[in-house]
């Protein structure tokens, strides 16, 4: 569905170098820290953003030569972009009539009223949850094959946040074939509905991993240093030093409780893999 | 195209009672003092209006967003170019209306030669107004854009003086004159037609470039 080949796009003081590849009908989550180039990896898909080098092609075409047709296949959400507040969601529902064939309007006026999103408000005058909730719905309303939504739980409580992560699943749940591509600096929402995770640093993927292996495979040796000096670091990516001795991150959790009974190990979520991969000590 | 179309006109009406505003004292205007004020007054407005939506579409970083519903760079250029052109004739021709209406009431004559006059003026002040305007604030937003177009008038306001001081000026617009006598109304619009859409068609390759080169 969307394919980055040797991609690099640079900036004063930042540098992108990404290859991924997303297929048809996965949920791939887009995790990193803080300017780590999510965002910037979003733009580039959409032709926002053109690359100095490399190409990115969606559902088979250059990204940035997306045409009108095409682009009514993709539903997005981007953090800091959206209609203008001056504009009504009676407005909008206009605006999205003229610009999707398969907008389902009756969906979305029934989504606006039980989220109790006003329709003859200025978008301006709605709570960062509600601006949120209309961001989702209106990439979700149009039966789009591609949905591909930056931080679409930025700011909401956590009854917002699973609301719209249970959209998100409907929206799955209907059609298997759609694709989503989703990046949240919430990890935990991710951990609930991607199939695969894409880790970003500094501008490169330094992990992509299915999110049942992270969850089942990878894991955090807690061990102090008399035992560090004994356990086999082959399987070790990363180990942090700390007050106790060490923390190890691995991905052969399974391989050290069976070699070494009574190590202390915690399952690693995906905060530890941004922590400990895009962040602390080499190995 | 018609995604931008709904959004420029959804916009511009969210601003109701501001348009309502200058449809009064253009009446107001017209009724007390020029027969034929509406009709400039209200095509300048229009043109303002209608640019206006560009500082909506740059404002809050919405355009990113718009350029990720089912539409173009190349049909925002052109949408926008329709839409300001557009706005404008049609505010134009509200002040028409405004000015016959003015005359019947008062008993005056509605002189048909003033009305094609006064459309005559109006439409190179909007391909002017926009050719320039739209080009400038797309690239410079609409703070900087302004800056820049007063500077540029500035520019030509001062080359304006300065030609007309020197001793060649009186000859220049001699010859001018000379050439203008010679050549018949027709041929005069045929002409201005053709410089106008030139202008036009400069300004739409301009904002191509302006557009194509833009990131978000």
């Amino acid at each position: 569905m969307i394919t980055a080949k040797n991609i690099k796009k640079r900036y004063t003081d930042f540098s992108l170098d990404l290859n991924f590849e997303i297929p048809k009908g996965y949920v791939t989550g887009l995790i990193g820290k803080n300017g780590a180039g999510k965002s910037t990896t979003i733009k580039l898909i959409l032709g926002l953003v053109r690359p100095d080098e490399g190409r990115i092609t969606v559902m088979d075409c250059n990204a940035t030569d997306l045409s009108a047709k095409e682009k009514e296949e993709i539903g997005v959400t981007l953090a800091e972009s959206g209609f203008s507040p001056y504009l009504r969601i009676s407005d909008i529902i206009s605006i999205l009539k003229k610009s999707y064939l398969s907008f389902d309007a009756h969906k979305f006026e029934k989504e606006c009223n039980r989220m109790h999103l006003p329709f003859d408000k200025p978008v301006k005058e709605f709570s960062t949850g509600m601006k949120a909730k209309l961001k989702v719905l209106v990439a979700m309303t149009h039966n789009a094959k591609l949905l591909i939504m930056d931080e679409p739980t930025a700011g909401l409580d956590v009854e917002a946040r699973n609301e719209v992560l249970d959209l998100i699943r409907e929206y799955m749940e209907e059609d298997e074939n759609r694709t989503v591509l989703i990046t949240s600096h919430i990890s935990s929402d991710l951990e609930s509905i991607c199939d695969d995770i894409y880790l970003i640093d500094n501008g490169k993927v330094i992990l992509h991993e299915d999110t049942d292996v992270i969850l089942g495979e990878y894991g955090i040796l807690k061990v102090d240093e008399e035992m560090y000096s004994n356990i086999d670091k082959q399987y070790l990516m990363k180990t942090v030093k700390t007050g106790y001795g060490y923390s190890c991150f691995t991905n052969q959790k399974r391989y050290y409780k069976e070699n070494y009974p009574g190590i202390v190990i915690e399952n690693a979520k995906l905060d530890e893999l941004i922590l400990m991969l895009a962040g602390g000590m080499n190995k | 195209m018609r995604t931008l179309f709904e959004k420029d006109l959804r916009l511009i009406l969210s601003r109701k009672s501001t348009m309502l505003i200058f449809i009064l004292i253009g009446i107001l205007f017209t009724w007390s003092f020029s027969s034929s004020f509406s009709g400039a007054y209200l095509t300048m407005l229009g043109t303002m209006l209608a640019l206006s939506t560009i500082s909506f579409d740059d404002s809050d970083n919405c355009m990113a967003f718009l350029f990720t519903l089912p539409c173009t760079r190349k049909q925002y250029v052109l949408e926008k170019y329709l839409f300001v052109y557009g706005t404008s004739l049609f505010a134009g021709l509200v002040g028409m209306v405004i000015i016959i209406l003015s005359s019947i009431i008062k008993g005056d004559v509605v002189n048909g030669t003033i009305l094609i006059e006064i459309i005559a003026s109006e439409i190179p002040i909007l391909v002017m107004t926009g050719g320039l305007m739209i080009p400038l604030q797309l690239k410079y937003g609409p703070e900087k854009s302004r800056i820049v177009l007063m500077s540029i008038l500035g520019v030509v306001i001062m080359a304006g003086v300065l030609i007309g001081k020197s001793t060649y000026a009186s000859t220049i617009l001699e010859q001018i004159n000379q050439l203008m006598d010679g050549i018949t109304p027709f041929y005069l619009l045929v002409a201005l037609i053709a410089v106008l859409v030139i202008i036009t068609i400069l300004s739409i390759l301009v904002t191509s470039k302006i557009m194509n080169d833009k990131e978000f």
